[in-house]
């Protein structure tokens, strides 16, 4: 008789095969094949393995880079925004001291960690990746379980090579349907916080499957797994396909000849097998789909960009009403304005969410022989140097610069405003990035998230402005 | 071992979704030392931009700048995993934060630095809520060994926390250390993960 296995997700694929030993209680010791370690969120974690005299257990499995705290100035060096010389020096000291691989600030490899991840080849179909930083659901967009981290766990990472992690349930979220033209993976991962709330992932890995994931890209669906997050849940995955594996093969750390063939032949055994259940399933669908633009503080504020802010006293219950109010103050919107009435100040296309080149390419096309609106500060900040030169080899940079777009270098910017690179109390700004917190863009600024495409066609108006309804 | 008892003045911010950027911004967190974190805790909803206090705002009146228990909305902590919100929190002197859900990358940070977070049913928190608004100065009594949380005698509510993390608060224990322990283990797991998957090191 055939021996009947259980069906598995992809989650539990990858989970069980990671167990070094169960731990009791629902926790599990995890082994870790990659640690992607950044300037900020490294720093103190070396300072802890460092006085403790310990060593990185798996040096070839780590690898680093500067994004976070440097400036993205043309022509930066390593002293051009003072607040980062210490962080850029220690990681240099710490890698080298741990003999880590680090894509250096002044390298062809440098960029946003979760945008070269993938890039690189680093992140696989199939392995566990984690990061002292919460974005690192991106990269399970090819089938990798990765997921964020603190320092503290940075530490035990360096230390262990392994976490010890409470099992999640698994969430998965089908997306019948296809995408209307214009409508992309942003405004898909904003409608779905919108409609389950910022906490619905929490203590769920979620799979995001159905036809409308599968046609989409690999940077899409990179774009779709960075917001996981913002709903709560700190894995995000899409299983692996021929699209992965295309856009896989040939990157620098990618497998290659007998290496690919049998990583191949293991990926091609990680799909949820048919019959498995997710604890949790959602069928979302995505025929109907507008193009979306938050108008609060937290990622489920978020409505149709053709829609009007809404009225916190529609809502029933007490928290979520104080919640909006207090948005809507710090918005400085009243309730029933048109978003496309709403002036900005300035646009930031950017960000590990969307600074791959087919955002830039996507934003390009709206620009094209337009000019930015008076008194909009316009910025563009490739997510990676890769990146950036690809762009510049077909002629972006300067459809951008022509409109009157800074074209900056890769890092974080002003998703993060670590640097100079950010709003001004009370400035408005369209961001292609994944936070619209209080001040996450400079103290005082106010930001709504939207696609690349929706912040050029705002860009170009001053005005939040649907980009279909400009299209050429 | 630590005392399972917490107990101190409690204040509450009934929000949902209050994210760690707002717990402590992030030019706050960098080139500074513990435990200075706490002069940035809920920075913008306590000062000024000149760095004046902002009166009316709850940390910055008498009794609650010795707040040591925290009742907030759903899903506080949610967003960056800067382990610096915890770092500001307990700076600052709070013991404890009791929310309906929390931030997951949050919720281990805290462990990590003997901060008790302390997850409630919805109607739990808004009854702390209401009762904190009520009595200036309101004291909570909580105990990590039984799980509860007590206003008076008579009101007690229960909270969710598993076995390994209340290990970890009782008795500070030392996560890295606590893994080595595991070595063999790990160590067999590579050999045969070598044989198994030796596409996943890079060359
Ligand atoms: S781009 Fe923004 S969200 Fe992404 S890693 Fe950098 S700071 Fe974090």
């Amino acid at each position: 008789m055939p021996v009947l296995t259980k069906p598995k997700l992809l989650f539990d694929k990858i989970w069980d095969s990671h167990c070094v030993t169960n731990l009791g209680g629902g926790y599990d010791l995890i082994y870790i094949d990659r640690h992607m370690l950044h300037e900020l969120g490294s720093d103190v974690a070396f300072e802890m393995l460092n006085q403790r005299g310990q060593e990185v257990r798996r040096s070839d499995l780590t690898f680093a880079t500067h994004d976070h705290v440097i400036s993205t100035a043309p022509g930066r060096k390593d002293t051009t925004w003072p607040d980062g010389i210490n962080y850029i020096k220690k990681l240099r000291e710490n890698t080298s001291r741990h003999s880590i691989q680090l894509f250096d600030l002044h390298g062809s490899q440098q960029g946003i960690v979760h945008v070269i991840a993938p890039e690189l080849g680093l992140a696989l179909p199939g392995t566990t990746l984690v990061c002292g930083d919460s974005h690192t659901c991106s990269v399970g967009a090819v089938g990798t379980l990765s997921w964020g981290i603190g320092t503290s766990d940075v530490a035990h990472v360096l230390a262990t090579q392994t976490l010890v992690q409470l099992r999640p349930s698994v969430m998965r979220i089908e997306c019948a349907g296809r995408l209307p033209a214009g409508v992309t993976a942003k405004d898909l991962i904003l409608a779905l916080i919108g409609k389950l709330g910022a906490d619905a992932g929490t203590g769920y890995a979620i799979e995001f499957c159905g036809e409308a994931i599968s046609s989409l890209s690999t940077e899409a669906r990179l774009t779709l797994c960075n917001l996981a997050i913002e709903m709560g849940s700190r894995i995000g995955q899409v299983a692996p396909d021929d699209t992965t594996y295309e856009g896989l093969s040939g990157r620098a750390f990618a497998p290659t000849g007998k290496d690919w063939e049998q990583a191949l032949a293991h990926w091609k055994s990680l799909p949820s097998d048919p019959g498995a259940h997710a604890n949790r399933e959602i069928t979302f669908y995505v025929d109907r789909l507008k193009p979306q633009i938050t108008w609060g503080t937290s990622p489920a504020h978020v409505v149709d960009i053709d829609g009007v802010v809404p009225n916190p006293d529609d809502v029933a219950d007490s928290l979520a009403r104080a919640g909006m109010q207090k948005a809507l103050s710090y918005m400085d919107l009243e309730p029933g304005t048109r978003l496309t009435d709403v002036a900005i100040d300035a646009v930031f296309i950017g960000s590990c969410t969307n600074s791959r080149i087919s955002d830039l390419r996507a934003a390009a096309d709206v620009i094209k022989g337009r000019k930015v609106a008076t008194g909009v500060r316009a910025v563009v900040v490739p997510g990676s140097t890769k990146t950036r030169k690809q762009a510049e080899a077909e002629g972006l940079n300067k459809v951008f610069t022509a409109a009157g777009f800074e074209w900056r270098q890769a890092g974080c910017s002003m998703c993060v405003a670590l640097n100079d690179d950010r709003l001004d109390p009370g400035q408005r700004c369209v961001s292609t990035s994944n936070r619209n917190f209080e001040g996450r863009q400079g103290v005082g600024g106010r930001t709504h998230l939207a696609s690349p495409a929706s912040a050029a066609a705002t860009a170009i108006r001053g005005y939040i402005t649907d980009h279909r309804s400009t299209a050429k | 071992m630590n005392s399972p008892r917490i107990s101190g003045i409690a204040a509450t911010l009934p929000i949902p979704d209050i994210d760690t950027d707002t717990i402590i911004p992030i030019e706050y967190c960098i080139n500074r030392d513990r435990p200075n974190f706490d002069v940035a805790l809920f920075r913008s909803w306590r000062y000024l931009d000149d760095g004046d206090e902002r009166p009316e705002f709850l940390l910055n009146t008498d009794p609650y700048r010795n707040t040591k228990i925290l009742v907030a909305g759903a899903n506080f902590g949610c967003g960056s995993s800067r382990e610096m919100a915890v770092w500001a929190l307990v700076d600052f002197g709070i013991k404890c934060v009791i929310a309906p859900s929390f931030g997951e990358i949050f919720y281990d940070n805290c462990f990590q630095n003997g901060l008790l977070a302390a997850r409630v049913s919805r109607s739990a928190a808004t009854t702390l809520s209401q009762a904190i608004e009520q009595t200036i100065g309101l004291t909570l009594e909580v105990n990590v060994s039984e799980k509860t949380i007590c206003i008076s005698k008579s009101e007690i509510f229960q909270f969710e926390l598993d076995n390994l993390r209340s290990e970890m608060l009782l008795h500070d224990l030392d996560p890295v250390a606590a893994t080595l322990t595991q070595i063999d283990a790990i160590e067999g797991f590579e050999k045969r993960d070598r044989l198994r998957r030796p596409w996943v090191t890079p060359h």
